[in-house]
């Protein structure tokens, strides 16, 4: 054995809840000290694959291997890790500091030896101060600093986070965020964390592992998951992203057809590598970021260029969102990005003008159309 | 190069609560064992002594049409379920109008209309008999127009005979008995009505009939279906009032007391004991059935209703609560009354007299504080065995047929009517040996038979469904990942417990306490076949004296265990307010 067996093993995990797949062969590596996200929908598996994790859940099939030895049949007692769930689970009749020395407790360790880490844990999460306070007492952030300190408490060799940012209003969710980022790192505990929130895993992943259906879709760093979405549900469900149905067409280029545009898009698609071939005159869909449309003002002799007309104009404070659409007889809408200029230059958009932008061959991405 | 993980550390982790979860399951174990031997095992001899002659040849449903072809006995059936019936829509009607005065209405003196309607639940049905005996009797206040006085004063009779005993007197005694139950429930469903639905109703401009109609009455159904079966059951299996004013009105409890006392016919006594258990058993099933479907008509985002003064619904709520109010204060009134009077009517002259037990028979003092012992017993056993119980069920994991299966037979004792359960614990505890197929079993149990300790048991399963539900509820309000996160901290299950869940649910466990005591105070049904003669208790000493004509010293008897009652009722509130100032100190925000 080396030191890159990873961590955790997920092998081939299946969940049934009396005939319907919670989760559907699931396998998974996460290395030590690797910050994992879970992310995806609603009853995509998420909780159910962090549960199995923590024993919490027993999988119809498949194993977890943890530090090189099968727990898949071990009770969560038995394990090690360390939760923080949603709710946060505090006990609302011990305080601050009995919650965190929940833990300790229990294993003999003399009082000043637990009084002395639990001021280190609260000192920690930045609660210095606060260990009389019941959990009633504290604030939606605050509660969640206190358990992720009971749960650090014990130093587990797991963190498992299901979804604990998500009861937060935006700002401190915001916040506690980078918080909870930092602590990891300065930690280096192997963590695992359930989120059905895309911009909180793009921000704090070391990967990012999303799920659709109890399957996983895509496995990657935030930068492959965001630049490279391997299939239209990860691009749809991590950023924004525009569709445009289209036909392969025959030739040398890679090209599509959408409406009346001819599309040029990375040869890849032809080529069949690293992307999956895709034959013409098979319907595909094409998928660009907002943020890669580009809006030309002056007639500039590029490929890519279609007709649009404005169709709404979002304000959103740092910037406006159009809506345009294609002055093609589809009728295909084509959500667009757009930054406010700060020097003013841009000349205000109105309803109905009509607009050429240009799609940027590398920024496409071609994907079959969905039978 | 290997990395050292924390494998030893794991492994002895292992065997340290592997041993703590063979505990837990032992203990859910145990808990099928008891409810089992207090529940099923119990009622299979009750059964087959219905289907078996004197001798004990099976003769199949032989006893049951020799109890209908009996003229004497096959009225009984249909008399109690009438009585039942007619009880069970007046005090759900009434109870419903006093609910709704108490929720939905800005009235003056709420706190002491909804005590006075609970006074009921404090006092034994047979007081509640021996009440309406004093009023409405032959020498009744009423009948007689108040010992006529009436008549010195106005110069005419103004008696009034209602022909209590019968029909009349089983029906205005069960109405009074059912009447608190009935609110009870009503009240608690009447508050779980979300503000945001009237407040919707009233912004499209409904009248107050649709609202009533479209708003109040939907969020009560769930409420309503309980109240009815509850009621239909208690009246149809109570022994005490109709014991007191029935007269020749025969009806299913006071047959068994009669067949089984009486006549010594543990036969027929079974026969009839299925029968009374038969309609009870429909009705909670239909009630399971109704509450399956009731979606949570209140949740988080809730906002609770505050009734605004209306002057004519508030003028009208408080006429129609202190007349219903004012007659059950009457009726109890009357039994204290009656308990310090020299000789009614005669010599209306104040003494304590009565209450010298020693004179009449029945067991007297000692009868008394055999019935505090016994339900102080009955209320520390049943809350340790009931929230653990309820406990072990909704938190054991895996082991989904031993949970389910008890949660099942817990529902079960509400079906039961205390009578049942005395009759079915005398078939199962009494013999020595039990016989199944021929071959005679040594009886485990028998030990227990004629103690004080079979007397707890019956009164706990008698109460044991209200408990277990009230636990389970305060249960399921708690975060349910505390265990996992216990779990995750290597922390025993048995710890948690003692340090969170009981502490969170203090207030349930004192209230279960209460209601074991209180009801084993007052209870007659579950107990009249089981003391042994050393042991009597005070509400079989109130039949005892009923029945040999020392009416006085019943009421006695009735006053001092309605006081008792009352009295410890008052103490456990100032207790509790006191603990729970000192316990319940994180439920505050501000620290």
């Amino acid at each position: 054995m080396t030191a890159t067996t990873p961590y955790l093993q997920i092998r081939n995990i299946s969940k049934y809840f009396s005939k319907t797949a919670a989760l559907d062969d699931v396998s998974l590596e996460v290395r030590e000290g690797e910050f994992v996200f879970l992310l995806g929908p609603s009853g995509c598996g998420k909780t159910t694959l962090l549960r199995i994790i923590a024993g919490l859940e027993e999988p119809t099939a498949g194993q977890v291997i943890q530090a090189r030895v099968d727990v898949t049949k071990l009770p969560p007692s038995r394990r090690d890790f360390g939760i923080v769930f949603q709710s946060y689970a505090l006990f609302p009749n011990l305080t601050a500091a009995q919650n965190i020395a929940y833990g300790l407790e229990n294993r003999r360790l003399p009082r000043a030896q637990v009084q002395a880490r639990v001021g280190e844990m609260l000192q920690l999460v930045g609660l210095t101060g606060y260990e009389a306070r019941y959990p009633a007492q504290l604030s939606g952030g605050q509660q969640q600093r206190v358990a992720l300190a009971r749960a650090l408490a014990i130093s587990p060799s797991l963190l498992l986070l299901d979804e604990p940012l998500s009861a937060l209003d935006a700002r401190v969710r915001a916040r506690l965020r980078l918080e909870v980022a930092a602590l990891q790192r300065r930690l280096g505990v192997t963590t695992i964390m359930v989120t059905h929130d895309q911009e909180e895993a793009l921000t704090m992943a070391d990967r990012v592992v999303v799920m659709n259906r109890g399957r996983i879709v895509q496995v990657g760093s935030p930068r492959e998951v965001y630049r490279a979405p391997s299939t239209p549900f990860v691009a749809d469900f991590v950023g924004l992203m525009n569709f445009l149905p289209g036909v392969m067409a025959a030739g040398r280029v890679a090209q599509v057809r959408c409406g009346g545009a001819l599309l040029q898009v990375p040869a890849e698609y032809v080529r069949g590598h690293p992307a999956p071939f895709l034959a013409p005159g098979s319907e595909v869909m094409v998928a660009i970021r907002p943020e890669d449309v580009r809006i030309l003002h002056n007639g500039f002799d590029v490929t890519n260029v279609v007709d649009t007309k404005v169709h709404e104009v979002e304000f959103l404070g740092a910037f406006h969102r159009l809506h345009l659409r294609l002055s093609q007889p589809t009728g295909c809408s084509l959500d667009l990005t757009t930054y406010l200029d700060p020097g003013g230059q841009a000349k205000p958009l109105h309803k109905g003008e009509e607009l050429s932008v240009h799609l940027p061959v590398h920024a496409l991405r071609v994907y079959p159309a969905q039978s | 190069m290997t990395i050292a993980y924390p494998l030893a550390r794991l492994r002895r982790i292992g065997r340290a609560t592997a041993s703590e979860e063979r505990l837990q399951q032992g203990l859910i174990g145990l808990t099928v064992l008891w409810l089992l031997i207090g529940i099923v095992l119990p009622l299979a001899p009750l059964v087959s002594r219905s289907l078996s002659d004197a001798d004990g040849r099976f003769v199949g449903a032989a006893n049951f049409v020799r109890y209908f072809r009996t003229p004497g006995l096959a009225w009984s059936f249909g008399n109690s379920l009438v009585v039942a019936a007619i009880t069970t829509v007046l005090a759900v009607t009434l109870a419903f109008g006093y609910a709704y005065a108490l929720t939905r209405t800005a009235m003056p003196g709420k706190g002491f209309f909804r005590a006075v309607a609970m006074l009921p639940l404090y006092a034994p049905s047979l007081a509640i008999g021996i009440g309406l005996v004093y009023l409405f009797g032959k020498k009744g206040l009423v009948t007689t127009g108040f010992l006529g006085l009436g008549e010195r004063l106005l110069g005419t009779p103004v008696g009034w005979d209602i022909h209590l005993y019968g029909a009349v007197g089983i029906i205005l005694g069960e109405l009074l008995y059912c009447f608190p139950q009935a609110l009870v429930i009503l009240v608690v469903a009447g508050s779980l009505t979300d503000a945001r639905l009237y407040e919707a109703s009233h912004a499209l401009r409904a009248s107050a009939l649709r609202t009533l109609w479209t708003v109040t009455l939907p969020s009560l159904r769930y409420g309503l279906v309980s109240a009815f079966f509850v009621c239909f059951t208690l009246a149809f299996t109570d022994f005490g009032v109709a014991k007191v004013v029935g007269g020749n009105f025969n009806v299913l409890a006071t047959d068994i007391y009669k067949q089984v006392v009486g006549q010594q016919n543990f036969t027929m006594g079974a026969t009839i004991s299925l029968l009374l258990l038969t309609p009870t058993a429909i009705a909670f099933i239909l009630d399971r059935l109704v509450q399956r479907k009731q979606p949570a008509t209140l949740t988080t985002r809730s906002v609770p209703f505050q009734p605004k003064p209306a002057r004519r619904a508030d003028v009208v709520g408080t006429l129609y609560c202190s007349l219903i109010a004012a007659a059950i204060l009457i009726v109890i009134g009357t039994v204290f009354y009656a308990a310090v009077v020299n000789v009614w009517p005669y010599n209306l002259r104040l003494t304590l007299r009565h209450f010298d037990f020693r004179a009449v028979g029945g067991g007297g003092a000692v009868a008394f504080w055999n019935t505090v012992r016994m339900s102080l017993y009955t209320a520390i056993v049943g809350v340790i065995v009931t929230f653990g119980s309820a406990y072990l069920i909704d938190k054991t994991r895996g082991l989904r047929s031993l949970t389910g299966a008890s949660y099942f037979l817990s529902m079960i004792p509400v079906a039961l009517p205390g009578l049942v359960i005395g009759l079915a614990y005398i078939f199962f505890f009494n013999p020595r040996h039990w016989h199944v197929g021929g071959l005679a079993v040594p009886n485990p149990f028998n030990f227990l038979y004629g103690t004080m300790a079979i007397l707890v048991l019956a009164n706990i399963i008698h109460f044991y469904t209200v408990s277990f539900m009230t636990a389970t509820t305060a249960l399921k309000q708690l975060d349910a990942e505390f265990e996992a996160v216990a779990a995750s901290l290597r922390v025993p299950f048995y710890r948690t417990f003692w340090r969170v869940t009981v502490p969170l649910c203090l207030p349930a466990i004192l209230e279960i306490t209460m209601y074991y005591f209180i009801n084993a105070m007052v209870t007659v049904s579950a107990v009249i076949f089981l003391y042994p003669p050393s042991l009597r208790v005070a509400s079989v000493a109130i039949v005892n004296m009923d029945d040999a004509g020392d009416t006085a010293a019943a009421a006695a008897m009735s006053a001092l265990l309605i006081l008792t009652s009352v009295g410890v009722r008052l103490l456990y509130e100032v207790a509790a307010r006191q603990l729970s100032r000192r316990t319940q100190r994180w439920r505050m925000r501000d620290a």
